[in-house]
């Protein structure tokens, strides 16, 4: 992939003898939605501060459009919108007036955009940030990421403090982003929200990429997380089909996630003496769970 | 390497701090002219009675009671007055610390720093602003003598002229301070613990002036005090420009900023 939008070698990142980051490896290229998935923890922000310059790599490299992180981190930037994860501004300022001081710092004129993306947003710039709800100072947040239209948009965990509706309206504008040829990572712990929005995927737990690949294909797993209680636990069986990756097994109580067809889970429940069954999506632990238990079989 | 943004909210967060120091100050010292015009000699022949606090005032001013003092070098000893000098090194170590520490600690430095601007920009756009607070507050004490030379009358000729090579030397001490300030505000990422380190050093430095001329093994070190390097009170007695001085506090201040500089530029930035 040489015309990554990023690239990343591997980075590795270590604070004492914590090693945060583990030879990180990944590319994404022009125009796509990526969503960067990983439980608290997994070293998503620790990458994202990486590719911004926060932070020096203990070792690796990493390019943004092709250019060094770290030699060239200010030239990026011109090109970087970004949402830190937990989002801080000045409090004395009004909303107004902190767009206007970052947009001057860019040498940038974004008063168009600042004006549409605050009505799309509905945020209310004339009061003062301390004035600010969470919320509100998450929409500000967007707000200064996206109002010099960049060709990359780096977003850490968005939408922890956004309702439902801002949400929708946050995912429209990503998806125009995109349209208009613009690129997208976007970090999330949340799995079902990075299939309704992504096109990729990359996922990543303890420091490492555990995969990468396109959101279709993970769907196309068809991983479901399957909760079956039967009728007594003398009807559980010994061995489950294949498909049935087990989590836990507690008296009439089976728990795993089903990799496969969904025709399949059902012709197999219909051959159970069961009381009862839930069928859900699967949380980021069954996921990796499901993902260690393949690397294991493999 | 100036962004004038950074430039501009700096001087918006600082400016009304440095105006009201500053006017506290030229208050001050107008008071203090009044006092010394007035009172000065009383109090000269009242400290001259007490052994110890002759010692002290000698000491603490490199004045002797003792001996016939003029009134302007009696003034001189404005610029080194506990209020003026404290007033001014808060302003000068608030405005450094603000940028470095203040903004990781308060978490905006997510945005800042991920801006299309250098490292060295936000630094060298902030350094800009306290330099010139720094030659703000070292003119307070020549205007606010200015102005109380002017409503009071004199028994002698008072040359404000006579007051200006103090008044550098002050501004270099203050550069000095605000350096050493950057520098520990680079290496420090909350901003309550780099103001309280520096005060810390500074009240070390003023200790080390003071207690030095008491205990003879302290003279070997007496290099190390910043106030050795600003005796207003000689500069003015003596009328020649304490070059020597004013290099050093110079050179330690344009040493310290600029290793401040270095450790700001290859840090890590935490979150808050």
């Amino acid at each position: 992939m040489s015309n990554a939008i990023i690239a990343c070698r591997g980075l590795n990142k270590r604070y004492g003898d914590n090693d945060v980051l583990d030879s990180v490896d990944f590319e994404i290229a022009p125009n796509r939605l990526v969503g960067f998935l990983g439980p608290n923890g997994a070293g998503k922000t620790t990458t994202i501060r990486i590719l911004l310059g926060l932070l020096k790599p203990t070792s690796g490299s990493s390019t943004i459009f092709g250019k060094a992180c770290l030699q060239e981190g200010h030239s990026i930037r011109q090109q970087i919108g970004y949402l830190p994860g937990d989002v801080h501004f000045y409090p004395n300022l009004t909303g107004r007036r902190t767009l206007e001081f970052l947009a001057n710092a860019r040498r940038q004129d974004c008063h168009a955009e600042i004006a549409r993306l605050a009505h799309l947003l509905d945020l209310e710039l004339n009061k003062k940030v301390r004035k600010y709800s969470t919320g509100m100072r998450q929409k500000l947040g967007l707000i200064q990421a996206l109002m010099h239209k960049p060709q990359l948009l780096i977003l850490d965990e968005p939408t922890s403090a956004l309702d439902p509706l801002v949400r929708k309206t946050l995912f429209d504008e990503l998806h125009n982003v995109v349209r208009e040829g613009r690129s997208v990572l976007f970090s999330s712990h949340s799995l079902g929200e990075v299939e309704e929005l992504c096109d990729e995927v990359i996922i990543l737990r303890s420091g490492q990429i555990v995969e990468q690949q396109n959101i279709d294909a993970l769907k196309n797993r068809a991983l479901r997380r399957v909760r079956v209680i039967y009728s007594s636990a003398d009807n559980v069986p010994d061995e489950f089909p294949v498909q049935l990756n087990l989590l836990k097994r507690q008296g009439e109580t089976v728990v795993g996630t089903w990799t496969g067809a969904t025709q399949e889970l059902i012709v197999w429940l219909g051959t159970q003496e069961i009381q009862d069954v839930m069928i859900e999506k699967p949380d980021l632990n069954d996921l990796f769970l499901t993902y260690y238990q393949e690397r294991e079989l493999a | 390497m100036i962004n004038p943004a950074i430039f501009w909210k700096t001087t918006r967060d600082s400016a009304s701090l440095l105006a009201a120091t500053s006017l506290g100050m030229i208050g001050f010292v107008v008071l203090f002219v009044w006092a010394m015009l007035d009172m000065g000699e009383e109090l000269m022949n009242f400290l001259s009675k007490f052994g110890f606090l002759k010692k002290m005032f000698e000491f603490s001013f490199g004045i002797d009671v003792s001996k016939e003092v003029s009134i302007t070098v009696l003034l001189a000893v404005c610029f080194t007055h506990g209020v003026v000098l404290m007033l001014s090194w808060a302003v000068v170590i608030a405005t450094t610390s603000r940028v470095t520490a203040g903004e990781i600690e308060r978490g905006t430095a997510d945005l800042l720093l991920t801006l299309p601007v250098k490292r060295s920009e936000v630094y060298v756009s902030t350094t800009l602003f306290w330099v010139l607070a720094s030659l703000v507050l070292a003119a307070c004490p020549l205007v606010g003598l200015w102005i109380g030379l002017h409503l009071m009358e004199t028994k002698e000729v008072i040359l404000i002229s006579r007051f200006v090579k103090p008044a550098v030397n002050f501004f270099c001490l203050l550069l000095s301070i605000g350096g050493i300030s950057s520098l520990v505000a680079s290496c420090i990422n909350r901003r309550g613990l780099a103001i309280a380190t520096v005060v810390g050093l500074l009240l070390l430095s003023v200790v080390l002036n003071f207690v030095e001329p008491f205990i003879s093994s302290f003279e070997k070190i007496r290099f190390l005090g910043l106030l050795n390097y600003f005796r207003p009170v000689d500069v003015v007695r003596l009328g020649a420009w304490p070059v020597t001085e004013m290099t050093v506090l110079l050179g330690l201040g344009i040493v310290c900023w600029a290793v401040g500089l270095v450790v700001f530029d290859r840090k890590d930035i935490p979150t808050a």
